[in-house]
């Protein structure tokens, strides 16, 4: 099959051409499609940019080794995003647990804490740049559960059922929780929008 | 609370979101993933004999199984199984042990080898004895190998046996 003939085809027939012909070209295409989207999602919900790119790579190579475990019945897109997840939730996992004294935790039910810090005063909020770590740094204070799905939805623009096939909660469950990230991120961020 | 009204209360906070920078892969990204599937593709495959050692994350989960098993292999040794007197079965003395018979016709002198001439019926006795030798039927006992003066003792106490259970019968 030629370049320009795989660029044309869809996620889902990109897979199954790799599945079946071992078409390097094909997962290549895929890996151009979903790079970014990844890396942004995985770096909202870890926080650091190098280990972010670890994480999307890892995806990328899970992918290629486990092609034959994607089953056509699903999304390629719920499906790459499924193992970037898992991918990201055991690297905050790791590394909640090498740092004995972190004050956020992963979990539904864990408290989350507010520090204040007069490092991003309102005041003084000029740059995009600090903006957008205040919002960073408020993601890394809102429980992964919530945090996860906020990112998904509001970040990576995704919808309802998606999220709650790549969580594998009940959409019901995905809406309760993207509320109640978003009612903590409205608290941490209330004096970047009132400004 | 309305889906809509849920999605309006938080339209702040989703268009400060939506605004956020797009964050992309490093440059050398594309390159390093293929450097990494390759060495990965053509790595050597693990020696059989690397698995059979344990890796080094196991050795604190190890040492605690093999802790939890001496422990316990120290506390069942040093336990004795109490055997409740009063549930066990008594220990059985072969030398003592008559074996009963059932005829109920036997009066209990004959049982222990005493020959009667006349009646026996239970309750009452009117018979008279004609020999006393006890024999050896009937009972479960240990031989024993007794000395002269034994038996001559034994002799006399039987004698004196004899008498009083005449003297009985006559009265």
């Amino acid at each position: 099959m030629t370049d320009r003939r795989l660029n044309e085809l869809n996620d889902e027939e990109l897979i199954l051409e790799f599945q079946q012909n071992d078409t390097l070209h094909a997962f290549e295409i895929l890996v151009q499609r979903y790079k970014n989207p990844l890396m942004n999602y995985v770096y909202r919900f870890l926080g650091d940019y190098e280990t972010s790119s670890d994480v999307v790579q890892e995806t990328m190579i899970k992918v290629y080794k486990n092609k034959d475990s994607y089953k056509s019945i699903a999304k390629f897109s719920t499906w790459i995003y499924t193992i970037a997840g898992n991918l990201a939730r055991t690297e905050y996992q790791r590394r909640k647990r090498r740092n004995i004294f972190s004050i956020n935790s992963y979990g539904e039910n864990d408290e989350t804490y507010d520090i204040p810090d007069e490092q991003y005063r309102p005041d003084v909020l000029t740059d995009s740049k600090i903006k957008d770590k205040i919002i960073q740094a408020a993601f890394k204070k809102v429980s992964g559960a919530y945090r996860n799905v906020v990112i998904l939805r509001d970040v990576q623009g995704l919808s309802y059922e998606e999220i709650a096939e790549i969580t594998n909660v009940s959409v019901g469950t995905v809406k309760s929780r993207i509320n109640r990230g978003r009612a903590q991120l409205q608290k941490l961020l209330k004096d970047i929008y009132n400004e | 609370m309305g889906y809509e009204e849920e999605e309006k209360m938080y339209e702040d906070i989703r268009s400060l979101l939506d605004g956020l920078k797009q964050v992309t892969v490093p440059p050398n990204f594309d390159s390093d993933l293929m450097r990494r599937i390759n060495a990965e593709k053509y790595a050597a495959p693990e020696p059989w004999w690397k698995k059979i050692f344990i890796t080094p994350r196991l050795i604190p989960s190890a040492a605690l199984a093999l802790t939890i098993i001496a422990v316990l292999f120290v506390l069942n040794s040093g336990t004795v199984d109490p055997e409740n007197p009063l549930l066990s079965e008594p220990r059985i003395r072969e030398d003592l042990i008559v074996n009963s018979s059932d005829d109920e016709s036997l009066s209990p002198a004959s049982k222990i080898g005493i020959e009667l001439e006349g009646n026996y019926s239970k309750g009452s006795t009117n018979a008279r004895i004609v020999s006393y030798g006890i024999t050896k039927s009937g009972l479960n006992f240990r031989q024993l190998h007794l000395s002269v003066e034994e038996r001559a003792e034994i002799e006399k106490m039987r004698q004196k046996l004899i008498q009083m259970f005449n003297q009985t019968e006559r009265n």
